[in-house]
C-alpha cells in the first residue's frame, strides 16, 4: 500500500475498508498514539467502535497517523513524521486526525475514524475536501480510545460524503456500559425526522470578523447564499463569548490532558515519560500549572465559569435559529513548517471549533470550495445536542446541489 | 527592564516545581524554552479576567441530568493475568515492578 503522504502508520489488512486513527485500541495490533511512549505497545483489547465496525463487516485496513496524543492542528507533532496534504504535499492536511483525512481524501480507505476534542476532525476535513462529523458529546463510546480531554473528547467519523457518514453513524451511535457518558434519555432525539418546512441558519458575527481570511469568508458566504436560494432562512446571530474560547479550552483541556497522561509511567505498558514529545510535555506543564493549588481558582476554575457562559451563548442562539453555519478554519490550509515553531499561533487555528467542543455540540464539516491556489476550504454546520438528524438532512441537501465533495486530488 | 529578570527567576523555580509535580524531566535548555513559551501562553490566557463571573457557576461536564447507573455485582470477562502483564517492560513473578517508594532507613 503506497504511503507517499505518510498517512499510514501500519497496514493491518489490505482487504479491510476502514482506517482507524492510531488512538483507537486494536487488539494485538500496535497502537502508538503517534508517540514514542507507546511505540511497540500491543493492546490486549479493542475499542468498542472498532468491534462495532468489525461486526458490521468493516475490517480494519490501517492504523492512521496523527499529531501525537491528538495534540495538534497540523500533523507535525507525530513522532513518526507529518502527514502530507494530498491536494499539495508541501501543505499540512490539518490535525490532529491528519492521517485519517489524507487517507480518505486520497481514497486509501473508504472512510476513517478520528477524534475531535477541539476541532481535530473538522479542521483536517476542511483542509482536505472531505466530509466529517464531530458527534454530540456522549453519542459515541470512548471506550478503548486513548483519552485526551475527557470532557470534550468525541470519537468522530470522516468520509467522502454525508451519506456514508450517516450510514456509519447509525452503527456506532449506541449506549455502551463501558462509557457511562453514553447513557442518555435524549438519545431518542436521533430518530427524529425533519418536519419544519423552512429551517433557519444563523451566521455568528464573531466568526466572520476581520481576522477571518478574505478568501475563506467569500467561499463560506457563497455557501450560505446558495442555501438561502434553496429554501433556508439565513440570519446573523451573536455568540458574544467567542473570543474567550481558546483561553478557556487551552486551560481546561491541558488540565484534563495532564491528568490523562499521568498514567504513562512505563510501568504497566509503554516506555517512560522521557519519551514524550515537545508538545505533550508543553501541554502537561500548562495543565499542571493551571490546576495547581494557588493558581487553580484564577485559571482552571475561572475557565470553567466562562465555559458556562459559552454554553449559554449557544442555548440562547438556538432559541431563534435551528442551526449555525460557520467557517472551520480562520485561514486556508497552511504549509508544513509554517506554524510549527509558534505554539500559540498553532493554537489559534482552533478559534472557530473549540466553542462547539466546550458545549458538547455536534458539528458537520462540509467541503464548500477552493482557494485560488486550489486548496480546499470547508464549512461547519453546528446544531444543538442530539441534532445529528438535522445536520445530516442539511448536509445531504447541500451535497445534492453542489459537487465540491466529489472532487479528488490529482495523485 | 529591571522588573523582568526577577519575574523570570521566580517563574523558573515555579516551572521546575511544576515539572517535578508532573514527573517530567527537563534539561536546562528545555527549561529555558518552555519558560518563554509558557509565559507567553499564560499572558494570552489573562483575557479571561475581562469577564465578570462572580454569579456564574462552573461547568466541568456538559451532560444534562447526568445519572449514575450500576450493574449487578457479578464477575464478567476481564484480562487474564498474562494479558495484563504482557506489555510491561519489567515484571517479577507475576507482578509489575516499580521503583522503590520507601527507603530502607
Amino acid at each position: 500500500m503506497k504511503n507517499r503522504l505518510n498517512a499510514v502508520l501500519k497496514v493491518v489488512d489490505p482487504r479491510g475498508s476502514v482506517g482507524h486513527k492510531d488512538v483507537y485500541l486494536t487488539c494485538g495490533v500496535e497502537t502508538t498514539a503517534a508517540s514514542k511512549v507507546l511505540e511497540g505497545y500491543l493492546p490486549q483489547y479493542s475499542a468498542t467502535l472498532v468491534l462495532d465496525l468489525e461486526k458490521a463487516g468493516y475490517k480494519t485496513k490501517a492504523k492512521l497517523n496523527l499529531d501525537a496524543w491528538a495534540h495538534g492542528a497540523s500533523g507535525e507533532n507525530s513522532a513518526f513524521g507529518p502527514t502530507k496534504n494530498p491536494w499539495n504535499p508541501i501543505y499540512s492536511p490539518g490535525g490532529s486526525s491528519s492521517g485519517s483525512a489524507a487517507a480518505v481524501a486520497s481514497k486509501l480507505v473508504e472512510f476513517a475514524t478520528g477524534t475531535d476534542t477541539g476541532g481535530s476532525i473538522r479542521l483536517p476535513a476542511s483542509f482536505t475536501n472531505t466530509t466529517a462529523l464531530k458527534p454530540t458529546y456522549g453519542a459515541l463510546s470512548r471506550y478503548g480510545i486513548i483519552a485526551m480531554a475527557s470532557s470534550t473528547d468525541c470519537p468522530s467519523i470522516i468520509a467522502r460524503d454525508v451519506a456514508k457518514l450517516k450510514q456509519i453513524y447509525k452503527i456506532l451511535a449506541h449506549q455502551d456500559p463501558q462509557d457511562p457518558n453514553t447513557h442518555s434519555q435524549k438519545r431518542s432525539e436521533l430518530n427524529k425526522t425533519v418536519n419544519k418546512k423552512k429551517l433557519s441558519i444563523g451566521l455568528p458575527k464573531e466568526y466572520f470578523t476581520q481576522g477571518l481570511d478574505k478568501e475563506v469568508k467569500g467561499i463560506v458566504k457563497n455557501a450560505a447564499n446558495l442555501l438561502e436560494k434553496n429554501g433556508f432562512k439565513i440570519n446573523e446571530i451573536s455568540l458574544p463569548h467567542t473570543k474567550y474560547g481558546i483561553a478557556v479550552y487551552y486551560l481546561i483541556m491541558t488540565t484534563e490532558v495532564a491528568s490523562n497522561l499521568a498514567r504513562y509511567d512505563g510501568i504497566r505498558y509503554g516506555n517512560d515519560r522521557s519519551h514524550f514529545g515537545l508538545e505533550a510535555k508543553r501541554r502537561i506543564l500548562l495543565g499542571t500549572f493551571a490546576s495547581q493549588a494557588g493558581y487553580a481558582a484564577r485559571y482552571y476554575h475561572k475557565a470553567a465559569n466562562l465555559r458556562t457562559l459559552i454554553i449559554k451563548d449557544f442555548k440562547k442562539a438556538f432559541k431563534d435559529i435551528d442551526l449555525i453555519l460557520a467557517p472551520v478554519s480562520p485561514t486556508p490550509p497552511f504549509k508544513l513548517g509554517e506554524r510549527s515553531k509558534d505554539p500559540l499561533k498553532m493554537y489559534l487555528s482552533d478559534l472557530l471549533t473549540v466553542n462547539a467542543s466546550l458545549a458538547g455540540l455536534p458539528g458537520l464539516a462540509l467541503p464548500c470550495g477552493f482557494t485560488k491556489d486550489n486548496l480546499p476550504v470547508g464549512m461547519q454546520i453546528i446544531g444543538p445536542r442530539w441534532s445529528e438528524y438535522l445536520l445530516f438532512s442539511v448536509g445531504n441537501k447541500y451535497q445534492k446541489i453542489t459537487d465540491w465533495h466529489e472532487r479528488s486530488p490529482r495523485l | 527592564m529591571t522588573d523582568k529578570p526577577a519575574k523570570i527567576k521566580a517563574t523558573k523555580n515555579k516551572l521546575e516545581q511544576i515539572a517535578h509535580l508532573a514527573r517530567i524531566k527537563l534539561s536546562d535548555s528545555e527549561l529555558a524554552n518552555y519558560l518563554f513559551e509558557v509565559q507567553e501562553i499564560l499572558e494570552y490566557f489573562k483575557i479571561i479576567e475581562e469577564v465578570d463571573t462572580l454569579n456564574v457557576s462552573p461547568t466541568y461536564q456538559v451532560i444534562d441530568n447526568l445519572q449514575n447507573f450500576t450493574r449487578e455485582d457479578e464477575v464478567g470477562t476481564c484480562l487474564t493475568q498474562k494479558q495484563a502483564l504482557s506489555q510491561a517492560i519489567k515484571t517479577y513473578q507475576g507482578y509489575f515492578l516499580v521503583e522503590g517508594v520507601l527507603s530502607e532507613e
